[in-house]
């Protein structure tokens, strides 16, 4: 029920606001704002009720819904989806609050859109039935389309629909996987029954990771996201970097992993190879960005490459540094989009040559970069950096791949270091040109608005243990999962000798933050 | 030799029959207003409604003169489906039409007509019967297509279905008379048993591939479709919505009986062909209608698509492949008469707005125009919380359980590339700027109250399926 | 099975071949001589006045269709006359009021297409 309440109070929230929306502009962002505040507060009753101790569903609703079609209203969460539940109910009151006067045209649409959308993406983690999850999958679509495509940039509808229809041609191929798992099922589509092996395996973990590899994005099916992060307005920018990104990482490790170990472990040498030149390509390319939204956009396309990364090392390090990275790129790249944001608002120009110098004319700002750009870069002390670590950590001791990826992919961590901070030091240093001189500093709504994303920034890098205990079960449970087929013989028993190396990788990561902690 | 007549079976036909004739007799007088027959047409079609669900829920099943007249769970559904298109296409016609109100007689008398044509397909179990109910439907619909007699395109449209319709009934019966020849009778389930016997004669197959042209021909499946997107932009946009929702499911109900319950034997054959067609009509469909300007076009090739997703059901030949087809058959009907509903909204002073490009910026000047138009636009391209993306979904499961991978995996293809055309209006409507000013005029009630019930179901079907799932699952003869 | 057509067949071709043949022969083998007489319509009757693709008022199609509808409905009436003699013991009535309801319908349509001027000429 508390789960319902969760992922519904939202659409109430756009119910209200289209009957109330004759009362003017900030009754409509005021329900918004409260909507928005009070299904955080709700969600934050989801984490204090988790059972950290068990790796089985929780909070679990089951209702018949459509019996005809073998489909039921059934959620729940584990400690994965708790984690992207609590990130998208903290960042949309903060969009909403971020989007306060920003919003010319249309704003009860918008508030609505925001608010139809969260319902859409916590229905997407929380769903535990595959019919419930595409149906979530898909109808959060629309309203992202209108996001994008009314409030958005110059080129808002070339990118709209460029997304939408990225996205659909994935889930029309998921669509297909999934009807073939329901026969398979015994005609069910809850996910909870869903055991392998499966029939056509190979071709069913395809039909799921094409379409979540295309929301990640991993490399080369990234081409729609600079185009959409960069035409959408900033409130849509955080959402779709801190959320809508991580459906598709979710869906590998729910579906992906744990329905098709075998297929995931054939799959992972092509897989790797394409995480590891995202994350290169994406530095790269943000390398070469005038654009400071660009720029942002493909270090995306870089990070998630790491999430990837470890979500194919298969191991509880691997996986779990994934997770938190996920949540770590939500809050740090989220920061970033509202950060371009609030300079834009003020310039009207997002191009790195127009601005230098801000750091004397807006410290506030500057300083808050700072420690964002810092948390995007993994810097040891910030959230960043325990999610690089892990993932690092947890791929090198696992044999499944070679050690050269990893290499390579500790090379993109150098690579982020560049380009994001050259970009700081053309933005904040240097001579401040005459018309930036004028640009006043964040005022107290817009640092009401940062604040508690660098609380945890700050938290996350200084001591993690609260957020992966909470996922420590869950996540092995999918390590188990998918790696019961290969644990034949000897190569099995090296992979279960190696992740258990990468489990003591991670208690040593903890200890040392715990030192860390201590020495402070 | 007494006769007896189960007056209770025929109850929904006889009741569109009376309101017929007493629009008939009403339209004689020329002191009252015309208006009410709209309003006669809606009444009666409503009390048939209402019996048909009784009837349907009570699970009544009989046959009549001489097992020509087959009452049963699938054919109600089909009334269901017959009457509550026509219930929306009167109300979305009556604000249409009052500019003439003269006319208004024969146009309402043919809505009726051709409805009660439809009801006689659905429920024939004989393929004369069935003739009689096509040709019932197609004349009073050639007529309705010529309806602004005045108008070169709607003269046209009428010229075009009649001839084309005429040419498809000629191949419909020639399909008949073959399948005469192979089998020795024209009764639905005598042709079963007839055919049991591995006697595939020629003559059956050759009836049988007649049989598919015809009814290709009158719901517009590809290749034989050209008629549809010249009627369907000349036509009255009224009846441009009725042509695509209610005879479309007639033909379709009248193809499902005679294929699966008369043909079940010759399914290899037919399956195959069901198949190719199904691909070929969803793909040509949705890629030509991406280069549509003209609205009324669009959703001319949108629902030369959406023939090809029931095809779909069809192909799977299974229980849920022939309550999928019924389910997507309701569920198209209501949003693809709430889609022209919404055309017709979209008045100006200067006269309809048909082109796409007309409908930039209504997003923000005429949001209720433009929220019906968004629902059912979704609703046909296949999102969810709509009607369409459950129907889209159950005809996908149907095939799958029935093996045709492939042909899902190209309608799951095709709903993504008709994504791309129906967003197309709604970005013109919320995303761009108009180039000039259009003064649009005041909504009708009578239309707004029929895009709202559409709008309604649409949504409701869309968040609680079983209302309508069930039913149609209960259908299967 | 197909074969037994083939006598079908073979009429029809028959049939075709011999009209085809003859009408052949006569063009080719008949003596040719036109003259101005010989190429009027009627070479012995009187001289056509105007052109043969004279238009002629619509309202001729009007009444030929409605014509065509009541007599088709008229020659219903025979087959219903034949057989109802054998149902005139058990439900005489019955049909007697069918046939009643029919033709009344049928009035009800004549009724309709005077009052809609489909027999006025003007």
């Amino acid at each position: 029920m508390l789960l319902s309440t969760v992922i519904f109070l939202p659409l109430l929230g756009v119910i209200a606001i289209a009957l109330l929306r004759g009362l003017g502009a900030s009754a409509v962002k005021g329900i918004a704002l409260v909507i928005g505040l009070l299904t955080f507060i709700v969600s934050l009753g989801l984490y204090t009720g988790f059972d950290a101790t068990t790796a089985t569903f929780q909070n679990v609703t089951q209702q018949a819904w459509i019996p005809g079609l073998g489909t039921s209203y059934h959620i729940g969460i584990d400690g994965i989806s708790l984690w992207l539940v609590l990130l998208t109910t903290f960042l949309t009151p903060l969009c909403i609050l971020a989007a306060w006067n920003s919003i010319e045209k249309g704003l009860s649409g918008f508030m609505m859109s925001l608010l139809a959308l969260e319902t859409g993406m916590l229905g997407v983690f929380c769903a535990l039935d595959l019919f419930l999850f595409f149906v979530f999958w898909e109808s959060m679509l629309i309203p992202m389309y209108f996001l994008i495509g009314i409030w958005g940039g110059e080129r808002r509808i070339y990118a709209t629909v460029k997304f939408v229809l990225y996205t659909m041609a994935g889930s029309a191929l998921m669509l297909v996987g999934i009807l073939a798992l329901y026969f398979q099922n015994d005609n069910s589509f809850d996910l909870t029954t869903l055991s392998g092996p499966f029939e056509h395996s190979h071709l069913l973990f395809l039909a799921f990771f094409i379409a979540f590899a295309i929301k990640v994005p991993l490399f080369p099916f990234h081409t729609w996201l600079p185009d959409a992060h960069v035409e959408a307005p900033t409130a849509g920018s955080v959402i779709l970097a801190g959320v809508l990104l991580k459906m598709g990482t979710y869906g590998i490790i729910r579906f992906c992993l744990p329905l098709f170990p075998d297929a995931a472990a054939e799959f992972t040498p092509l897989i790797v190879p394409l995480a590891v030149i995202g994350i290169i390509y994406g530095a790269l390319v943000a390398m070469v960005q005038p654009d400071l939204k660009k720029l942002v956009a493909y270090s995306s396309v870089s990070h998630l490459g790491f999430v990837v990364l470890g979500l194919f090392s298969k191991n509880p390090a691997g996986i779990q540094g994934s997770v938190l990275q996920m949540i770590n790129h939500g809050l740090s790249t989220g920061a970033l989009f509202l950060l371009v944001g609030m300079i834009y608002e003020r310039r009207h120009s997002r191009m790195i040559v127009d601005f230098g110098g801000l750091a004397k004319r807006m410290p506030i700002f500057a300083t808050i970069f700072m420690v964002v750009t810092l948390s995007s870069i993994g810097l040891p002390g910030l959230n960043g950096f325990v999610g690089e670590y892990m993932i690092l950590l947890g791929s090198f001791v696992q044999g499944a791949f070679s050690k050269i990826y990893v290499v390579l992919a500790t090379a993109g961590v150098i690579l982020a270091a560049v380009y994001m901070l050259w970009m700081f030091q053309r933005v904040m240093f240097g001579t401040l040109d005459k018309t930036n001189e004028a640009l006043p500093d964040l005022n107290a709504r817009e640092i009401v608005v940062m604040l508690p994303i660098l609380l945890f920034i700050v938290w996350i890098g200084v001591y993690p243990k609260p957020f992966l205990n909470k996922m420590e079960k869950s996540v092995g449970l999918v390590v188990t999962q998918v790696q019961t087929e290969p644990a034949i013989g000897r190569a099995g028993e090296r992979i279960q000798q190696d992740s258990e190396l990468a489990l003591h990788g991670t208690q040593r990561v903890q200890h040392e933050k715990i030192e860390k902690e201590a020495q402070q | 030799m007494p006769i007896e007549i189960n007056w209770q079976l025929l109850m929904p036909e006889l009741i569109i029959t009376l309101t017929l004739l007493i629009v008939l007799v009403f339209d004689l007088f020329d002191s009252i207003s015309k208006a009410i027959l709209g309003w006669m047409t809606i009444v009666g079609a409503g009390i048939a409604l209402w019996v048909s669900i009784q009837m349907h829920q009570a699970g009544t099943v009989g046959t009549q003169f001489n097992d020509m007249f087959k009452v049963d769970n699938f054919s109600l559904f089909f009334n269901i489906i017959f009457l509550v298109s026509t219930i929306l296409v009167a109300l979305i016609s009556m604000s249409y039409l009052s500019r003439d109100d003269r006319k208004q007689g024969p146009y309402y008398l043919l809505i009726l007509l051709a409805t009660l044509g439809m009801m006689l397909m659905a429920a024939g179990n004989e393929l004369i019967i069935v003739f009689l109910g096509l040709e019932l439907m197609s004349l009073s619909l050639y007529v309705l297509a010529g309806y602004f007699r005045d108008n070169p395109a709607s003269s046209e449209a009428g010229m075009k279905y009649l001839l084309l319709g005429a040419f498809a009934s000629a191949f419909f019966l020639y399909g008949i008379a073959l399948i005469y020849g192979g089998a020795g009778t024209t009764n639905v389930p005598a042709i079963a048993e007839a055919i049991t016997a591995p006697n595939k004669s020629p003559l059956l197959l050759a009836g049988m591939f007649l049989l598919i042209v015809g009814f290709g021909f009158k719901v517009a499946i590809v290749p034989f479709h050209q008629w549809a997107p010249d009627v369907y932009e000349g036509a009255p946009t009224t009846i441009a919505a009725f042509i695509s929702a209610g005879p479309k499911a007639a033909g379709f109900a009248a193809f499902l009986r005679i294929f699966m319950e008369a043909l079940p034997s010759l399914q290899v054959e037919w399956s195959s062909v069901v198949i190719v067609l199904a691909m070929l009509t969803m793909t040509v469909g949705n890629v030509i209608a991406i280069a549509q300007t003209s609205i009324k076009r669009m959703l001319a090739y949108s629902s030369i698509a959406h023939a090809g997703y029931v095809l779909i059901g069809l192909a799977a030949a299974n229980n849920d492949g022939i309550s999928s087809a019924m389910l997507y058959l309701l569920v198209y009907c209501v949003m693809n008469i709430g889609a022209f509903g919404a055309v017709i909204l979209a008045k100006t002073e200067d006269g309809e707005s048909l082109m796409i490009s007309d409908y930039a910026g209504l997003g923000l000047r005429k949001p209720l125009l433009a929220m019906f138009m968004t629902i059912m636009l979704l609703s046909l391209a296949g999102f969810p919380p709509t009607a369409g993306f459950v129907g889209k979904f159950y005809v996908f499961k149907s095939a799958v359980q029935a093996g045709h991978i492939w042909l899902v995996i190209v309608g799951a293809i095709n709903t993504a590339i008709s994504a791309f055309y129906y967003l197309r209006v709604v970005v013109t409507m919320y995303m761009r700027e108009p180039e000039e000013e259009l003064s649009f005029t005041a909504y009708p009630s009578t239309l707004v109250v029929g895009l709202v019930l559409a709008a309604i179901g649409v949504l409701l079907i869309g968040i609680l399926p079983s209302l309508m799932l069930t039913p149609a699952q209960n259908s299967v003869f | 099975m197909l074969i037994d057509y083939l006598p079908i067949l073979l009429l029809g071709l028959f049939a075709v071949l011999f009209a085809g043949i003859n009408l052949a022969l006569t063009h080719i083998l008949g003596p040719k001589r036109p003259n101005r007489v010989k190429l009027s319509v009627y070479e012995s009757g009187v001289r056509p006045v105007g052109d043969a693709r004279q238009r002629f008022t619509i309202r001729f199609d009007l009444v030929a269709m409605l014509f065509i509808i009541f007599d088709i409905e008229v020659v219903f009436l025979y087959p219903w006359a034949v057989v109802f003699k054998k149902f005139s013991e058990t439900s005489g009535l019955f049909i007697l009021i069918e046939m009643l309801v029919f033709i009344g319908i049928l009035l009800l349509g004549y009724i309709y297409a005077w009052k809609k001027g489909g027999l006025t000429w003007d």
